[in-house]
């Protein structure tokens, strides 16, 4: 304010002026009055002296005898046209009027009072009339070669025009006076209007940059930017929209990419592209409007700041918002100061009333969580310390209701001071219900499972009871029917031994099939313990499933071709090989090619063992061989038919050959042949192998 | 010659029926028992040449345990034994720790069923006249 008083002297001019004016007009008025008004009552007073001499002069020779006619014909002639001449009064010593002109006007009540300075032989009297002062001269001589008698000459003049002159002078002096008054005003509001009003507009642009009122600052400049080199033409850009905003043309080397970079400064040299620009041929060397560019290029610098903030702003906070994550901070004092839109819909709570609130971040948690979350973060269990990854703990939204959530946060650092903390909450109420439903789902399929399992386990344990009791009236079918065939109870007839025959087979696929069923409630029930020795193949597996199955091999016509060295052992079990081999020719024979070829053959392959059943026949389409060791799957017979059987016995054979380590799988050629191959791992155990090799 | 007595142990009697049959066709003088007590005074009283045993009786293992009783008395140990299990070779999984207990001869002849009948009258043949050749 000081500086500003300091500054608006432009009262103090004007009262200045108006003094010296005063000044001026009582000096004036006092010259007037002092000076001029007395020069001129001089100047009468010369006047009247000279007039009564004239009076004189013109009636002193004159003859007596003419005296006054010719006195008063000069006279009247004399004063005929004579101007502020009031009037002439020539008496003679006896006080008889000789020439009067206009005395009566003077009226009575003449206030008379003698003036100084009466020359010699004069009276000179002023007199105060109804019609206004007059000056008056009074000569009388003494003598005259006419008559001795004094004359006496009365002279008045007006004071009339004396006064109308100083009241003249007087009004010329009041005007003069206001009209100078009015122009010095003007003059003096214009003078101090050139200086004070930029100065006080630098002074409002200071104090709104100072506050941060830019755009009262463009408002207040709303000056057309002074480059000429601008791409807007030279037109200012602080009208501009956000983001075109900068003051600078392209080619000014104090623009980047359309940013600012720093405020103009004036050019080095000649060379500067700016020394071109009109910017600083319009500032020239007045320094107010340098200054004036120096805060339109600040106040467009701070603009162009402001708003890469603003955007930066808006852009972070967009981001923030778009963040399905809830998003929250708090300063030390565990004040919340961040809370984003996704921690508004995970709580609950508007920002607003967070943020303008002194809303504490324990508020969020349940009792003791929020201490228990900061002993997390400062421990290195979560990532640590410092930094918290993964924490489930729980929220309490505004309406009470807790929220599990997932929480990854971090202290944030100034320095070494820690100044707040950020916490990104992921909601996993969502996520729980589907896990709670997958529970769910999970027990009622478990508890499925384990009723199935039961069920299973009843139906096995049933199939395998089932089976197992028909098993022996079954053999006991078979014994009989084999004892009749045999003829060891006589011999039969060709239909009898026919029919016999019929039973014999059926019988046969019938223990077959019971075998299956046991095996496949024994591999149910996971009561298939394998137990291996060092067996040798032929004698101890293949040469006994032969036998047994030779009756079978005759009746088909078959011609079975082994290929195993005799003292090839293998440390495997040799009861549940029997059941391969049983399976895999008694398929061959099934399926195989009536009259046709069975080739088995086993060898070491890298380390291993290489098993191979193989037989001419019709085989399976290669589309139809990944199914053969499913179960309950069956092979088409050799003329195409269904061939009985419970579709188990490959089944069971996979299970034995993996329950040993190994593999099987199938080849062939459809119309051609089949061999099922099975491949043994090496074996570690090495105990009893020379010695079954030995013993062959 | 006087007929060869073989002595048939099993609890099925159907079992007993048709393989007594058979045997006596062949020629054997067959005596039956379908427990393994009534079979133990069988063989101590009509001193049976050959005994065919089932395995699994009124207990699992009654016939297994039944031959090597037979074999640990000193007087009936060496009478010759066919054991005939209803059970397939593979599903002789139970018996395995017995198995390597009696060293699993306590017979001196497995068979499986269904019993073939000449592989039977061939296995008896085989035992008979082994116990009848000078040891």
């Amino acid at each position: 304010m000081q500086f500003i008083s300091r500054l608006s002297f432009q009262n103090k001019i004007m009262l200045v002026t108006l003094a010296m004016l005063l000044f001026v007009v009582v000096t004036g008025a006092v010259a007037i009055e002092r000076l001029i008004l007395p020069a001129m009552e001089k100047d009468l007073e010369f006047e009247a002296g000279r007039v009564n001499r004239t009076v004189l002069s013109q009636v002193v020779e004159l003859p007596r005898e003419d005296f006054e006619s010719e006195a008063k014909r000069r006279l009247f002639t004399l004063f005929q046209v004579r101007p502020k001449l009031l009037f002439v009064e020539l008496t003679d010593a006896d006080n008889r009027v000789i020439f009067q002109m206009e005395k009566e006007a003077l009226g009575e009540g003449i206030d008379r009072w003698i003036s100084e300075g009466v020359q010699p032989g004069s009276l000179y009297s002023r007199e105060k009339t109804p019609h206004g002062p007059i000056y008056e001269m009074v000569t009388q001589t003494r003598g005259s070669h006419v008559s001795n008698a004094p004359l006496t000459v009365r002279v008045g003049f007006s004071t009339k025009s004396l006064d109308d002159l100083g009241r003249q002078l007087f009004q010329v002096l009041i005007t003069t006076a206001l009209v100078l008054l009015v122009v010095s005003f003007f003059v003096t509001r214009w003078f101090t209007r050139m200086i004070v009003l930029p100065v006080n507009r630098l002074l409002g642009m200071a104090h709104c940059l100072a506050t941060g009122r830019l755009e009262d600052v463009v408002k207040e400049v709303k000056a057309k930017f002074p480059c000429a080199n601008s791409d807007f033409g030279g037109e200012g850009v602080l009208d501009k929209g956000p983001g075109e905003f900068t003051p600078y043309c392209s080619r000014c080397p104090l623009a980047r990419n359309g940013e600012v970079m720093e405020a103009p400064l004036p050019p080095r040299d000649s060379a500067d592209p700016c020394s071109q620009c009109a910017v600083y041929a319009r500032s020239g060397k007045d320094e107010l409007s340098r200054l004036f560019l120096a805060f339109q290029c600040m106040a467009a610098g701070i603009r162009s700041y402001q708003e890469r903030l603003r955007l930066r702003y808006e852009f972070e906070q967009r981001l923030l918002d778009a963040c399905p994550d809830g998003i929250m901070a708090n300063d030390r004092e565990g004040r919340i100061i961040l809370f984003n839109k996704g921690a508004e819909r995970l709580l609950g709570y508007e920002s607003k009333e967070v943020l303008e609130t002194r809303f504490s971040v324990e508020q969020i948690y349940p009792p003791r969580e929020a201490h228990a979350v900061k002993k997390a973060l400062l421990s290195e269990e979560y990532g640590g310390p410092g930094i918290l990854v993964d924490y489930s703990t729980e929220v309490i939204r505004k309406d009470g209701r807790s929220i599990p959530i997932r929480l990854s946060a971090a202290i944030l650092y100034k320095g070494s001071q820690e100044i707040a903390v950020v916490g990104f909450f992921h909601d996993l109420s969502e996520l729980r219900e589907y896990m709670d439903a997958i529970i769910q789902a999970n027990n009622s399929l478990d508890a499925a499972n384990k009723r199935l399992s039961r069920l299973n386990r009843h139906y096995m344990e049933m199939l395998s009871f089932v089976t197992h009791e028909l098993k022996s009236p079954v053999s006991n079918a078979f014994m009989s029917a084999n004892a009749l065939k045999q003829g060891i109870f006589g011999s039969l007839s060709r239909d009898q031994d026919f029919m016999v025959d019929a039973v014999c087979r059926n019988l046969t696929q019938s223990m077959e099939m019971i075998r299956h069923y046991l095996d496949l409630a024994r591999i149910e029930r996971d009561e298939f313990p394998v137990q291996k020795r060092w067996t040798p193949i032929l004698a101890e597996i293949v040469e006994p499933v032969l036998k047994g199955m030779g009756n079978a091999i005759r009746e088909r016509g078959v011609k079975v071709e082994v290929n195993i060295p005799d003292d090839f052992c293998w440390n495997l079990d040799p009861e549940l090989f029997r059941g391969v081999f049983t399976n895999l020719v008694g398929n061959a024979l099934k399926y195989g090619e009536e009259s046709g070829r069975i080739r088995i053959t086993v060898q070491r392959e890298d380390g291993g063992v290489r098993m191979e059943v193989w037989n001419s026949g019709a085989g399976v389409r290669e589309g139809d061989r990944h199914r053969l060791f499913q179960r309950f799957q069956r092979l088409q017979g050799p003329r195409g038919g269904a061939v009985r059987g419970t579709g188990l016995g490959l089944f069971i054979t996979r299970t034995i050959v993996e329950r040993h380590g190994g593999t099987i799988h199938s080849e062939g050629e459809e119309g051609s042949w089949i061999s099922f191959v099975i491949r043994l791992p090496s074996t570690s155990e090495s105990q009893g192998e020379e010695e079954c090799q030995m013993n062959q | 010659m006087a007929e060869d007595r073989i002595l048939i142990i099993d609890d099925d009697p159907s079992f007993l029926e048709i393989t007594g049959a058979i045997l006596r066709r062949f020629g054997y003088d067959v005596l039956t028992a379908d427990n393994t007590v009534e079979g133990l005074r069988c063989i101590e009283t009509e001193q049976p040449d050959l005994l065919i045993l089932d395995i699994m009786m009124a207990t699992m293992d009654e016939g297994l345990r039944f031959a090597v009783k037979l074999r640990q008395n000193e007087k009936l140990r060496r009478l010759p034994i066919i054991i005939i299990s209803a059970q397939p070779d593979t599903e002789k999984g139970y018996s395995r720790d017995l198995d390597e207990d009696m060293d699993w001869i306590a017979a001196d002849i497995f068979m499986e069923k269904p019993v073939d009948p000449q592989a039977l009258k061939e296995n008896i043949q085989l035992l008979l006249s082994r116990e009848q050749s000078p040891r």
